[in-house]
Order: structure tokens, then C-alpha cells, then sequence
């Protein structure tokens, strides 16, 4: 059987962060900016809190002189604070942004050189959602969640500073009442809301992979009556959604009880500071700070207890990126020779399995000689198209060896191969853009007096001509301005523009009608000169035209 | 947006009814603080200051009450309205005739779009929060000290304006970003659909390329963002800072004087703090506003009412398929047709041309899958361009030449059309494949024959009266075509079938072919 990596649907989330790590690198500057502009920003926040309790301490004792200094002093601070937030908040977006966008460029890379039967076998949906709605979802968080959780993290370590300062006695009580409870409460959210969340990322992704897988069916659905059922599935799937948010916020609430016991704490804490007080041992002043520090104390650790939820769905999704690109695997270094530009291609004993039951392709023995014509034929399920894509080095056989100019393919540089064998597949989907566009989608970017020569050399300068912006009229999503000849004729188009060693046509012109294929048929063979041409087909004027005919049955040549 | 509130709006009254409770126990912790420092510690009486500390407990208590109250009824209320939201989204796109859009796009919109109402949604009741705070505070610091009053009210103008200026910024930095977002998602779906073609030429690279253009473009537009919301977070924090330092001026040179207290003074600076967050979460739900009707107007624009339908919700059982003068025009090009066409039950007629001819289209147009430039259709007397498409494609099936399939086995394919028993269907199709096989992807991990046949025999399986096939038998070899073609003509007898095509085989059984010619006028045969 074919091995495929596999995707997990909650893949491991430990160490992610330090697997997420490189995708810093290079943006490690911008970093450091950031986390000293947090740093300033939260001394000066603590400063300021500071300066507070010097105006009460000089309200009590009366000291006009004392009150006008410490207000001045917050005025300035004042002035300095604003002009940190807007650093430091600024400069962590930018930081956070940066490694996003590496990890999205580095997950589509990783899917665009996956091999073809990861991207086959997984739902199509699923790959999209994680290439683009959960990285979105890492971008909104480095955009607004990481910032908060950063300040509200600076901001309480530096107010704890600051109080501990003042009396230690009081911080310690402070930390021993809130502390403990804090964290239990906290940790019981997460216990429950791991799951929770899990959960709800799951049903999500239900209703998103169903919902996009619709969108190119719709109007099939309808002529097949099928719209009602398909919306019964999508409300049952709904339904579950619901059902996941409902857990999520029932986990969501375990937090809120922070904010009652924090006011139990504030009453403990005035009520020890009136002790203080009498005894003469704490200015007024001081349980003023304290009495304000605590409040911000509080709210930053809610802060920060509730970012950690949305820290934790983003973690989710960055474990889940990071198991995509690590799935999709990194593509392979050219480690074989350089590949000549023409050559012998072999299959020996070639077989291909897609699951574990009959092979597509059996112990399949072929010998195709540079610049041979042939056709392979076979009735409808005879593996004739797996055998188009293990010759043109897009599927690795599981057993056997396939070899061009004597070189292994599956240890030959990927590019190489595909530079030397070239594929035309019978369904094409072109991409949103002009005619010309598509057809220039080839490696080496050719012009378009190129195109318009080929045009003419293969006859099709007056279909160009009859589009309504010829060659640049736009094809519409996936192509769908055009019919599926006309889509097939692109990818045809296509092909000529290279200059490959193999060409393999799959069916390649079966939507073309029969007197427009036998032209281009007769003129591509005329345009490939000295190249191997492999033909899969079952029209008969096509298969007549090539040179060597052989018959696949149940995955056996006949 | 406004019909997906009338959705929940039960919860929403619910979710205010606790927020206010909230709010008011919430406002009075400061006030109870202040007259703890005063009442208590000031005068040294530990027994004043445990009387205080157990009121403020209790009104902590009814704050966390109404806190889960609010939680709970406005995320539901949210989640309801994006479910709502996301039916009613794929209910207009499986009615609307024709939609021609992206799909990466439209999976954004019911992503992105839908999420952004629904944060909308579950954020209203906290203009209720918002409105109390105002209620309460504006007495409440008064009669600390008129000065205060004049202090905080004076912030109101500044934070308006700034609430006047920043929005409309946000808005526009919003939605480039979201706009870059689509852009991007459109190019990685492309990517996915497309990887075959392209990566059989080595020109899967490019496309990649272009998706990295666009993510590019998305870190310009987040940035250009942050540069907004960072300033509009810096004001935020600022006026209210500024005002706290101006009120301590004004109240500690009062309390120097002997109007104020030290507890008065506590109360007004964490009251300040929360005319600070109110303003803080005006700016987040203000700027979530922004983006919520961004996205709402995106949705809107494809929630589309549903059509009235003027002809009979039956269609009668026998009758004759006419076509007259059908003309189509794709795109601009010159017109394809017109085509008069007559055929009664049991007939076969094929149409026939060179690719690029229009043979497609004319199907697709008599399916109602392509808008009409000219002609009508009609099925026993009825001109079906008024007919509800629940009542149409019960009459008339179209199966077209690369059909898709739904993940999930091929029964359940077949049951997604209709409920009889797919085994008579199946074999005039010409499948001999296990119901429960398993179709992959969009029918990926079938051959393009075996989808074509699928799809063949659920259109067979509803027993249309017309049946409009494009070149269903392309993907098949010569010796199974010529089964499927028998096997269906025999299971046809009492059907007007139209047969895209130009295969040999299928001529042979047409009634009647009809060429095309250089996609425009026909030449009838």
C-alpha cells in the first residue's frame, strides 16, 4: 500500500512552541524591540500606580509642596505611557505577524510539494481549512490576543514588584489568600476545557469542511433534488456545533468565578490593613496603592487567565498547522544524478496499490524507447490512469522499479522529474486569471509570442481568436467560462510549452471533439520531434494514431 | 443583520436582563471600598471595616450571578445567530441559478464573515453595560465632587471624537485585510483543485509564487491595521489617564482644603478606571461593529430572497419537450443557437458539434443552468422558466460530463436524491460497484467513468420525464458505452432524452441528431 502520512485531527501540542520556534528566524530583531518596549511600557504603568499613592500619602499629611511634585511627576509619566502603548503594542503585532506569515507560506509550500496521494487521499476541505481558516485564526490571535496577554503579563509582575516594595508582609498575605484558589480555579478550567475545546474545534471544522465541500456542487445538488437532504445534514452537524459551544461555555465559566473571590480578597486585605493601621505600621497611603494595585492585579490575571483559553485555541491550531507541514513532509533534495534530456523509460515489475485490497497496478513489466508513440488501452477501471501517474513519476511504485535512462525515479530530484516527465490529466481546473495566464502556468515563464506561434502550429489560432477577449478573456473560477475541451486544450497548450523528455497524455483530449482532436493529435505528434509520447485513450481515432498499442487488464498488461 | 437578531432575540433580552445586575453590584465594589478607607481604617475601627468587607463580599456575590447569566445567554445568542446565519447562507446559494464566484471566497464568507457577526451579536448587550455605568457614575461621582464630574464629563467629547474619527479607519483597514485574506484563501483553494494539472507540467511552483504575493499582502494590510487600532488603543488609555490626573489635582487640592475625603478620592480613581474600560470596550465593540457590518453586507449581498414562482407547482406527467428558438449568450460572445427542437417521450435526440461549438451550453441552458438570451423551453404546455427549480428538476434530470460527487459512499450519493432502490439504477448505469464503496473527495477515488455513472444513475433514480445527459459516456471504453447506451435507451422508453455528444455509439441509437456548426447557428438534421 501506498504510504501516505497521515493527518492527526488533535495532533500532539506539547513543545509547540518550541517547534514554532524557526519559523522566528530572521524576525528575532523585531522580537526584541517588541519585548523591551513591553518591558518599559509595564515599568512605567507601575510607576504610575506608584505616583497615586504618593498623592494620597500627601493628601493626608496635608503637604501642598509634596502633592504638586507627585503630580507632576504622574503628568509625565503620563505623557511617556501613552507613547509606549503605541509601541509596544505595535511592534508585537508586527512580530507575531511576521511568524505567521511564515508558517501560512510554509504549510501551503509544504501541501503544493506534498506527494499527490496526500493531497488525494485527505479531504479536500480539511487541508483547506487548516491552510487558511485556522492560520487566520493564528493571525487574529497574533494580532489582538498576544498583545494582551503580554501586557497583562508584564503589567503583573511589575505591580507585584512594586507592592512587595512597600510591605511585604501585606503582598504575601495578598499572594497566600488570592494565589491558591486562583490557580485551582484556573486549573480547572483547563482540565475542562481541553476537551472542551477540542470539541468545539472539531465541530467546526465539521461545518466548514461540509459547507466548502458543497460550494462546487451546488448546482448539481439542486437539478438532483438533493439541496433539502444535504441541508439536513448541515443543520445535524449544526445542531452539533451548538451542542460543543455549550460545553465550551460551561468550561468558560468555571474561570469567572475569579471575579467574586477577588472582592473576597479585597475585603481580607482591608480588613488585615485596618490591624496594620491601628498599630500604627501602614500609611494610609500604602493601602491605597495597595488597595488600587490589587484591583489591577486581579483584572490583569483575568486577563491573562482569559487570553489563555483563546492561547489555547491557538495553540490547537498551530499544532495543527505544524502537523500539516510536518505530514506534508519537506521536499526532497535532489540527491541522484541530473537526468538526461532524453531517455529509455522502463517499468519492471511495477506494482501500485491505493488501499489495502487488489492493486490498481499489478507487477506491470513495460519498456518504452526514446521517441516511441505509444497508447495504452483498457477498459474503464483498469488502472490505465494510476500507470499515466506512476510513469510520470507522481505516484512511487510499491514494488518494482521504474527507471528513465537507467536512473531510479523515486531517488531522482523531484524537479528533475517533473521537468523530464510531463502529465496531462483529462479533468483540468485552471485557475481565476486570463487564457493566456493559464496556459503560461510553465515553469520558465514564456512570453506571449510563444503561445501565440504554438496557437498557430497546432491550429488553434481561430478558437483563440473566436473568445471574446481571444487570448486574454478570463476563464472564470476554476475555468468555468470555458467547456471541459476547452479546459483540456489549455492544459495541452500547456504541455507544448515545455519541453520534456516523456509526455503522457490522459485522456487528455476525450472532451475534445473527435475532428479538432485528430489536428491537434497530428500536429502535437509533429511538434514533439525526438520525444516519448504516451497516449492513454480509449476514442479509436486517437489510439490508431500511435505507434505501439498495449492492453491493460485489471491492472495486468494483456 | 437585523432578521439574524429577530433569531435570538430571547437570549439577547435575557443576557441584558443579567448584565445590568451585573453592572450595578459591579459599580457599587468602589463606592463600598471608599467608605471602608474612610469609615474604617482612617478612624482606626477594625469592626467598621469588617462591616464594609462583608457587604463588598456580598455584592461580589451578585455580580458573579449576573456575570453567568451574561455569559452564557450572549454566547448562545452568538452561536445561534452564526448557525442561523450559516443555513440561510447555503440554503441562497443551493436556490440561486446561477452562482459564479471563487469558492475559496465563499468558504471565507462563511467563515470569516459569519464569525464576525456573531462576535457582533454576542457583544450587543454590553451597550446595555455601558448605558448603566453611565446611569450610575454620573450621580454618583457628583456627589463625590462637582469638579470630578466636570473632570470625567470632559473626557466624553475627546473619546466621541475619537470614536468619530477611528471607526471609519478600522472599517477601511478591516476590510483591505480582509479583502487580502480572500484573496489569499482563493489562491490556496486554487492550488488544492488545480494540483494535478499543474503539477503534471512542474508548474505548480507558480502558483505558489502567487500565493506567497498575496500572503505578503496580507501582513501590509494587518499591519496597516495595527497601526490604527495601536493608535486608537493609546487614546483609550490616555484620556482617561489624563482625566485621572487632572481629577486628583482638582480632588486632592480639595482635600487639602477639607472638602474631600481620602476614601472619596480611592472611590473616584477606580471609578475612573471603569469609565476607562467602559470606554476601552465602546472602542473594541465599536470596532467590532465596523467589521460585523462589513461582513454582514458581504453576506447580505448573497442572501437573496428567495424568487416568486409565477407556473404550477405540478408539471403534468406526459407531454412533449419544445424548444424554441433557445439562443444563449456566454460572456459576449456571439450567440449560440437559436435551437428549435421538438421531441416526444421515448425519443432520443443528440446534439452534436466540434468542442467549443456550444453543445454544453444549449443543454445547460434547456436545464436552467445558463441564463437565456432568447427562446423558451416548455414541458407539456408549460414554459418552465416560472417553474419552482423543487418542482423543475423533479420533471427534468441533467447529468453533466465531469460530475462531482459528495464525500461518503455511493449509496448514500444515490440517497441524497431520492430514497428508492438504487439497484435498478445502478445497473442501467452500468456499475457494478459495492453501494457502500466509498467515493473519496468530490467522487476523487472514483474513476472519471464510474462518477459519470454514479451521477448517471441518481438522475435515473427520480424518474425525470426529460432527461438531459452531456456526453455521459465519455470516459467510457468503447464495449462498456455500448452496454450503458442499450441498457439506458431500454430504460428511456417513457423519457425525452437529449444527448449531448459526438461518440459514433451514440449517434447510432439517436432518433434524430442535430449538428451544431461553429458554435452559432445550427443546421438541422
Amino acid at each position: 500500500m501506498a504510504e501516505v502520512a497521515g493527518l492527526s485531527d488533535e495532533p500532539d501540542e506539547r513543545a509547540v512552541f518550541r517547534r514554532a520556534w524557526p519559523f522566528l528566524r530572521g524576525h528575532r530583531g523585531v522580537l526584541g524591540t517588541a519585548v523591551v518596549l513591553n518591558l518599559l511600557n509595564g515599568a512605567v504603568a507601575a510607576g504610575v500606580l506608584a505616583l497615586v499613592g504618593r498623592v494620597a500619602d500627601a493628601v493626608v499629611a496635608g503637604d501642598r509642596a509634596a502633592l504638586l511634585r507627585a503630580l507632576l511627576a504622574l503628568a509625565v509619566a503620563t505623557a511617556v505611557g501613552g507613547s509606549l502603548v503605541w509601541s509596544a503594542r505595535y511592534w508585537l503585532v508586527r512580530a507575531g505577524e511576521h511568524a505567521v506569515r511564515r508558517l501560512r507560506d510554509r504549510a501551503v509550500a509544504a501541501v503544493a510539494s506534498a506527494p499527490l496521494r496526500f493531497v488525494e487521499v485527505h479531504r479536500r476541505g480539511d487541508l483547506l481549512h487548516r491552510c487558511t481558516g485556522e492560520i487566520n485564526e493564528l493571525a487574529a490571535f497574533a494580532g489582538g490576543t498576544l498583545p494582551e496577554l503580554v501586557t497583562a503579563g508584564v503589567m503583573l509582575a511589575f505591580t507585584g514588584a512594586l507592592l512587595f516594595a512597600y510591605s511585604g508582609l501585606l503582598t504575601l498575605l495578598l499572594l497566600v489568600t488570592f494565589l491558591p484558589v486562583a490557580v485551582l480555579i484556573v486549573r480547572r478550567f483547563r482540565v475542562r476545557s481541553g476537551p472542551a475545546f477540542a470539541a468545539m474545534a472539531a465541530a467546526r471544522r465539521q461545518v466548514a469542511g461540509t459547507f466548502a465541500e458543497i460550494l462546487p456542487a451546488t448546482e448539481q445538488l439542486r437539478v438532483s433534488g438533493a439541496a433539502g437532504r444535504w441541508l439536513e445534514r448541515f443543520g445535524r452537524e449544526q445542531r452539533g456545533l451548538l451542542g460543543a459551544e455549550r460545553g465550551r461555555l460551561r468550561a468558560g465559566l468555571v474561570l469567572h468565578l475569579l471575579t467574586p473571590y477577588q472582592s473576597v480578597c479585597v475585603a481580607a486585605l482591608l480588613v488585615a490593613g485596618a490591624v496594620l493601621a491601628g498599630r500604627g505600621r501602614l500609611s494610609v497611603g500604602v493601602l491605597v496603592v495597595f488597595v488600587l494595585a490589587a484591583r489591577d492585579i486581579f483584572h490583569r490575571f483575568e486577563d491573562l487567565a482569559a487570553a489563555l483559553g483563546e492561547a489555547r485555541e491557538a495553540r490547537t491550531y498551530l499544532a495543527r498547522v505544524l502537523d500539516l507541514i510536518a505530514a506534508a513532509g519537506t521536499p526532497a533534495t535532489a540527491t541522484g544524478a541530473a537526468l538526461p534530456a532524453r531517455g529509455e523509460l522502463v517499468l519492471d515489475q511495477v506494482t501500485f496499490r491505493y488501499a489495502e485490497s487488489t492493486p490498481a497496478v499489478d507487477g506491470v513489466s513495460l519498456r518504452i524507447p526514446a521517441g516511441e508513440r505509444l497508447a495504452i488501452v483498457g477498459e474503464t477501471g483498469s488502472g490505465k490512469s494510476t500507470l499515466g501517474k506512476l510513469l510520470a513519476g507522481l505516484y512511487p511504485p510499491d514494488a518494482g522499479r521504474l527507471t528513465f535512462a537507467g536512473h531510479d525515479l523515486t531517488a531522482a530530484d523531484p524537479a528533475q522529474v517533473r521537468s523530464r516527465m510531463v502529465l496531462v490529466p483529462q479533468d483540468v481546473h485552471l485557475v481565476d486569471g486570463t487564457l493566456l495566464e493559464n496556459v503560461t502556468m510553465v515553469p520558465g515563464a514564456p512570453g506571449p509570442e510563444r503561445v501565440t506561434e504554438l496557437l498557430d502550429r497546432l491550429g488553434l489560432a481561430g478558437w483563440a481568436a473566436g473568445l471574446p477577449d481571444g487570448p486574454g478573456t478570463r476563464v472564470g473560477p476554476r475555468g468555468s467560462a470555458l467547456s471541459a475541451g476547452e479546459r483540456q486544450i489549455v492544459a495541452i497548450l500547456r504541455a507544448a510549452l515545455t519541453d520534456p523528455a516523456v509526455l503522457i497524455l490522459d485522456e487528455a483530449t476525450a472532451d475534445v471533439d473527435p475532428a479538432t482532436a485528430a489536428v491537434l493529435e497530428t500536429a502535437l505528434s509533429a511538434l514533439a520531434g525526438d520525444r516519448t509520447v504516451v497516449v492513454i485513450a480509449h476514442r479509436a481515432g486517437t489510439i490508431a494514431r500511435a505507434g505501439r498499442v498495449v492492453e491493460l487488464s485489471g491492472g495486468r498488461l494483456g | 443583520m437585523r432578521r439574524s437578531l429577530r433569531q435570538v432575540r430571547g437570549f439577547l433580552l435575557r443576557a441584558v436582563g443579567s448584565a445590568v445586575v451585573r453592572q450595578v453590584a459591579f459599580l457599587s465594589l468602589p463606592w463600598l471600598l471608599g467608605r471602608a478607607l474612610d469609615d474604617g481604617i482612617r478612624t482606626g475601627s477594625v469592626r467598621a471595616t469588617a462591616g464594609w468587607a462583608l457587604l463588598l463580599a456580598l455584592a461580589a456575590a451578585v455580580e458573579y450571578a449576573g456575570m453567568r447569566g451574561w455569559v452564557w445567554y450572549a454566547n448562545l445568542a452568538g452561536a445561534r445567530a452564526g448557525i442561523w446565519l450559516r443555513a440561510e447562507l447555503l440554503r441562497s446559494l443551493l436556490s440561486a441559478e446561477t452562482a459564479d464566484r471563487g469558492h475559496g471566497d465563499l468558504a471565507a464568507r462563511a467563515g470569516r464573515d459569519v464569525q464576525a457577526v456573531l462576535a457582533w451579536v454576542h457583544g450587543l448587550p454590553t451597550w446595555v453595560v455601558i448605558g448603566t455605568t453611565a446611569v450610575v457614575l454620573v450621580p454618583g461621582i457628583a456627589r463625590l465632587d462637582p469638579m470630578l464630574l466636570l473632570v470625567a464629563v470632559l473626557t466624553v467629547p475627546v473619546v466621541v471624537l475619537a470614536n468619530r474619527l477611528f471607526p471609519r479607519l478600522v472599517d477601511r483597514r478591516a476590510a483591505e485585510l480582509a479583502e487580502a485574506h480572500g484573496r489569499r484563501t482563493g489562491t490556496a483553494e486554487e492550488l488544492l483543485t488545480s494540483m494535478l494539472p499543474l503539477r503534471g507540467v512542474g508548474a505548480d511552483s507558480l502558483l505558489v509564487d502567487r500565493h506567497h504575493r498575496h500572503s505578503a499582502g496580507i501582513t501590509e494590510a494587518a499591519l496597516r491595521l495595527a497601526r490604527v487600532t495601536a493608535s486608537w488603543e493609546t487614546t483609550g488609555w490616555l484620556v482617561p489617564q489624563t482625566a485621572v490626573v487632572a481629577g486628583l489635582l482638582a480632588g486632592g487640592l480639595a482635600a487639602l482644603d477639607g472638602g474631600l475625603t481620602v476614601g472619596a478620592l480611592t472611590t473616584f480613581v477606580l471609578w475612573m478606571g471603569t469609565v476607562s474600560m467602559a470606554v476601552n470596550v465602546t472602542v473594541i465593540r465599536l470596532g467590532e461593529r465596523a467589521e460585523a457590518l462589513a461582513s454582514a453586507a458581504r453576506i447580505a449581498e448573497l442572501l437573496e430572497p428567495s424568487p416568486f414562482w409565477p407556473g404550477p407547482d405540478v408539471l403534468p406527467e406526459r407531454g412533449l419537450l419544445e424548444v424554441t428558438g433557445l439562443t444563449v449568450e456566454r460572456d459576449g460572445r456571439p450567440l449560440i443557437g437559436p435551437l428549435d427542437l421538438v421531441a416526444a417521450p421515448g425519443e432520443w435526440v443528440v446534439l452534436t458539434g466540434a468542442t467549443g461549438s456550444g453543445k454544453s451550453t444549449l443543454l445547460r441552458a434547456m436545464a436552467r443552468l445558463q441564463p437565456l438570451s432568447g427562446g423558451a423551453v416548455r414541458f407539456g404546455g408549460v414554459d418552465l422558466a416560472g417553474v419552482a427549480p423543487e418542482t423543475l428538476y423533479e420533471t427534468l434530470g441533467f447529468v453533466p460530463e465531469n460530475p462531482l460527487l459528495l464525500s461518503g459512499t455511493i449509496g448514500e450519493n444515490l440517497r441524497l436524491a431520492a430514497d428508492a432502490d438504487p439497484a435498478a439504477a445502478l445497473r442501467t448505469a452500468g456499475l457494478d460497484l459495492d453501494p457502500d464503496t466509498p467515493v473519496g473527495d468530490h467522487g476523487g477515488a472514483l474513476s472519471g467513468g464510474q462518477r459519470q455513472r454514479v451521477a448517471l444513475a441518481r438522475a435515473l433514480l427520480r424518474e425525470p420525464r426529460v432527461l438531459l445527459l452531456d456526453d455521459v459516456t465519455s470516459a467510457l471504453d468503447a464495449r462498456t458505452e455500448a452496454v450503458v447506451l442499450d441498457r439506458l435507451r431500454a430504460a428511456t422508453r417513457e423519457t425525452v432524452v437529449v444527448f449531448a455528444g459526438h461518440s459514433g455509439a451514440v449517434r447510432d441509437r439517436a432518433d434524430r441528431v442535430i449538428e451544431l456548426v461553429g458554435g452559432a447557428v445550427p443546421v438541422r438534421g
